[in-house]
């Protein structure tokens, strides 16, 4: 039996331990374990404490705390392919919201998740449900923030989304810079390793699919924004980049000196439009932009019309030969939307976040052939057949159909040969001719691009417009 | 300290004597070697995520089942089999043996995880090499710190279980020791509500955050053990790992002392 003086000792002793314990927890732990390992606490999400009261199911929670948050979070996302597989959508969102809690660095879920709601959320004629938009902003952003050093989530931002899918260019060019800023820190120069011989070493760390992937796709949001000269200096960045991985690589990988090829073949064709182009686009084109929006049945419309466009039939860019005519390949889009709709930002990707059931939109293009939008037959639109989708609740409807200069899905590359980048070569005199002047004038909230002409027509319709009965012409 | 190491090796041999303990150690591999049925998910980042996840969770949760199971018995097993009035009569302090009875119970515990770790390192391996063509070596090296983090994990747990086996029943210790085992992984709960935050129009009671403050440092924070998602997540690359790892050692090292040190006082003074 020990002394009682001893007794004390000991227990003072204990207690004064944990003062090492308090400092090795607070001062060095925690900050390093919610830096590294925790839930996160996102700018854009919601705090694993949040989250814990905010109806995240028991169970998760346990898991979560108990070490299974990854199992959870990779059977919860099996679970998740079931129900997109099921056309069970409204099932996905919350799952996802839980997944990404659980392992925020699962980039694939983020990657998929968006990807789905950009996509896969559609109509029986299989248009995307735009109301989607919003969410995926959301989730896109909350993966960056919890995963600010990978390339791959940029670029999805800025090309799945932004690019293909809104065709915002300016927010397009805005990601693919935050991405390409990722992959030139990621290739780091290290002039005391020379183990290949060269002088710049670089531990590229993931960097080179990025210099692919996010430096062509800034190089060509840059042209699609009007700033050739920056797209040039870009292709040189990536070229310098490829270079330099061929050499690191020994030029073992092919798809690396393939990769170089494109660059290269993208710098030449840049560099011979801007040669080209000013001489081509100084007579003014007017490409006879009238488009029709006839109602053919309640909630059904064909928008049909002329667009003559004339492009680049062969063009040689060495030589400078080429010939000018009417080609097809140009698009019109289409979108109807509640008027005065702007695009929300939710800021954050809740447990309820889920679409406006109040809210209609449809976005669709129609292709050009022979100077006829949509063909002989027009492009039929029929919302009739998704009620949750196309609900109608409001009372009046904005319907723009409109043709950009600069977007590559709208006027190819032979017909930007004729009319330039931002549309420098379109006749301002003739009818639905508009000069954005810095604002944007498309709909779905899209950014403007400063100096943009193109081609637009807007209707107002009511309600009674779109349900209406019987064929009726709107012009 | 010979004393002490005799103890140990006897604590030892009879601990791995227990069926209970195998039990726990064949359920673990077994559900270890059904990660390779999860070969058919989706894409292989997500077979890989979920097997490395799910055989972490199975060694930590096996772990924990082990390490409580027996350091809830060692000591009343012990009083109720009336063997302690052997040892006690011979010139052996109390708090040696303590001592003794914790480390024997760790080796166990030891080579408990070592198994499992040893069988899952094989396999995720194997899976990483034969089936998706991958280097096996640094998902070996990254799942053998997550295994030593759970082994410094479960000998805090044993502390906490052995310091209340010197004063309470199996049965209320089982349920106690899973109770801070529990508040233990949520560690950043209590973190959260000790923070006085910065919203005026929802200010936080002083006496409250203190009271988590507190509750915060006293409670044996089994969550710093929980490094699976860089793991699991290889393009995660966290700067100063080796530091972070030392630091935790350190933490369950001071605070096991913490609780044997208390436990022995306590120990020292119970009539047996």
């Amino acid at each position: 039996m020990l002394s009682s003086s001893r007794r004390l000792s000991l227990l003072v002793i204990a207690l004064l331990l944990f003062i090492p314990i308090g400092f090795l927890q607070t001062q060095l732990i925690d900050p390093f374990y919610k830096k590294n390992y925790a839930p996160p606490k996102s700018k854009s999400g919601p705090s694993g404490l949040s989250l814990a009261g905010s109806n995240l199911p028991a169970t998760f929670a346990l898991g979560a705390f108990t070490g299974f948050r990854e199992a959870i979070a990779g059977m919860l996302w099996v679970r998740c392919d079931e129900f997109f597989h099921n056309g069970d959508y409204d099932a996905i969102m919350p799952l996802i919201r839980i997944i990404t809690w659980l392992d925020p660095h699962q980039i694939d879920v983020y990657e998929t998740g968006a990807w789905h709601m950009d996509y896969n959320f559609t109509d029986s004629q299989e248009r995307s449900d735009r109301r989607y938009i919003p969410l995926s902003v959301a989730l896109l952003k909350e993966g960056i923030d919890n995963n600010e050093d990978q390339p791959d989530l940029y670029s999805d931002m800025a090309f799945v989304h932004y690019f293909r899918k809104i065709q915002d260019f300016p927010q397009s060019r805005h990601w693919f810079g935050k991405g390409w800023d990722v992959v030139t820190a990621k290739a780091v120069v290290d002039e005391k390793s020379d183990q290949h011989g060269l002088k710049d070493q670089i531990n590229f760390d993931g960097a080179d699919k990025g210099v692919m992937t996010v430096g062509h796709g800034y190089a060509h949001s840059l042209e699609f924004n009007g700033q050739e000269q920056e797209a040039v200096k870009q292709w040189q960045a990536c070229l310098d980049l490829h270079q330099k991985l061929i050499a690191v690589k020994d030029g073992k990988d092919l798809s690396e000196t393939q990769n170089l090829e494109i660059a290269s073949k993208q710098l030449r064709e840049l560099q011979g439009r801007l040669k080209y182009r000013p001489i081509d686009t100084k007579v003014p084109l007017d490409m006879g932009f009238r488009p029709q929006l006839v109602r053919v049945a309640p909630k059904v419309f064909v928008l049909q019309g002329s667009l003559n466009a004339i492009g680049a039939k062969k063009f040689v860019l060495e030589t400078g030969a080429r010939e000018f005519g009417p080609v097809d390949g140009c698009r019109v889009e289409i979108r109807l939307q509640d008027e005065n709709y702007k695009l929300p930002d939710i800021g954050v990707y809740g447990l309820g976040s889920a679409v406006d059931p109040n809210v209609t939109i449809m976005q669709d293009a129609a292709s050009v052939r022979a100077g006829k939008i949509g063909g002989d037959q027009g492009r039929k639109i029929d919302m009739s057949q998704d009620k949750d989708m196309y609900s109608f609740k409001a009372p009046r409807y904005t319907v723009t159909a409109w043709f950009a200069p600069n977007n590559p899905n709208d006027a190819p590359i032979q017909v930007q040969d004729r009319i330039g980048w931002l549309g420098e070569g379109l006749d301002p005199n003739q009818k639905n001719f508009v000069q954005t002047d810095g604002k944007s004038l498309l709909p779905g909230s899209v950014s403007p691009v400063p100096g943009l002409r193109m081609l637009a027509k807007t209707w107002t319709l009511s309600r009674e417009d779109i349900v209406g009965a019987g064929k009726k012409v709107f012009n | 300290m010979n004393t002490i190491w005799l103890i140990a090796s006897g604590t030892f041999g009879e601990a791995m004597r227990r069926k209970v303990l195998l039990i726990f150690l064949f359920a673990g591999l077994a559900i270890i070697l059904m990660g390779v049925a999860f070969a058919g998910l989706a894409t292989q980042a997500r077979d890989l995520t979920v097997t490395k996840s799910l055989g972490l969770g199975v060694i930590s949760l096996a772990g924990v089942f082990i390490s409580v199971i027996l350091y809830i018995t060692l000591i009343p097993q012990e009083i109720e089999r009336r063997t302690i009035y052997s040892i006690l009569s011979k010139p052996v302090q109390r708090y040696q043996f303590l001592c003794g009875k914790f480390l024997g119970g760790l080796m166990t515990v030891l080579l408990n995880i070592a198994l499992m770790g040893m069988v899952f390192i094989l396999l995720v391996a194997a899976k990483q090499w034969f089936q998706y063509g991958l280097n096996p070596g640094p998902a070996v090296l990254a799942i053998s710190k997550g295994i030593l983090m759970i082994f410094f994990q479960m000998t805090l747990l044993g502390a906490v279980a052995m310091f209340f086996s010197v004063f309470l029943s199996p049965f209320v210790n089982f349920f106690l020791t899973f109770a801070v085992w529990l508040l233990g992984n949520a560690s950043s709960l209590t973190e959260a509500l000790a923070d006085p935050g910065n919203d005026p129009t929802h200010p936080k009671s002083a006496f409250v955050v203190g009271i988590f403050k507190v509750l915060h440092v006293v409670i044996p924070n089994f969550a710093n053990y929980n490094i699976q998602n860089p793991i699991i997540n290889p393009h995660e690359h966290i700067t100063n790992e080796p530091i972070y790892i030392a630091w935790n050692i350190l933490y369950a090292i001071v605070y096991t002392a913490i609780l044997l040190t208390v436990g022995s006082l306590i120990f020292d003074k119970r009539e047996v």
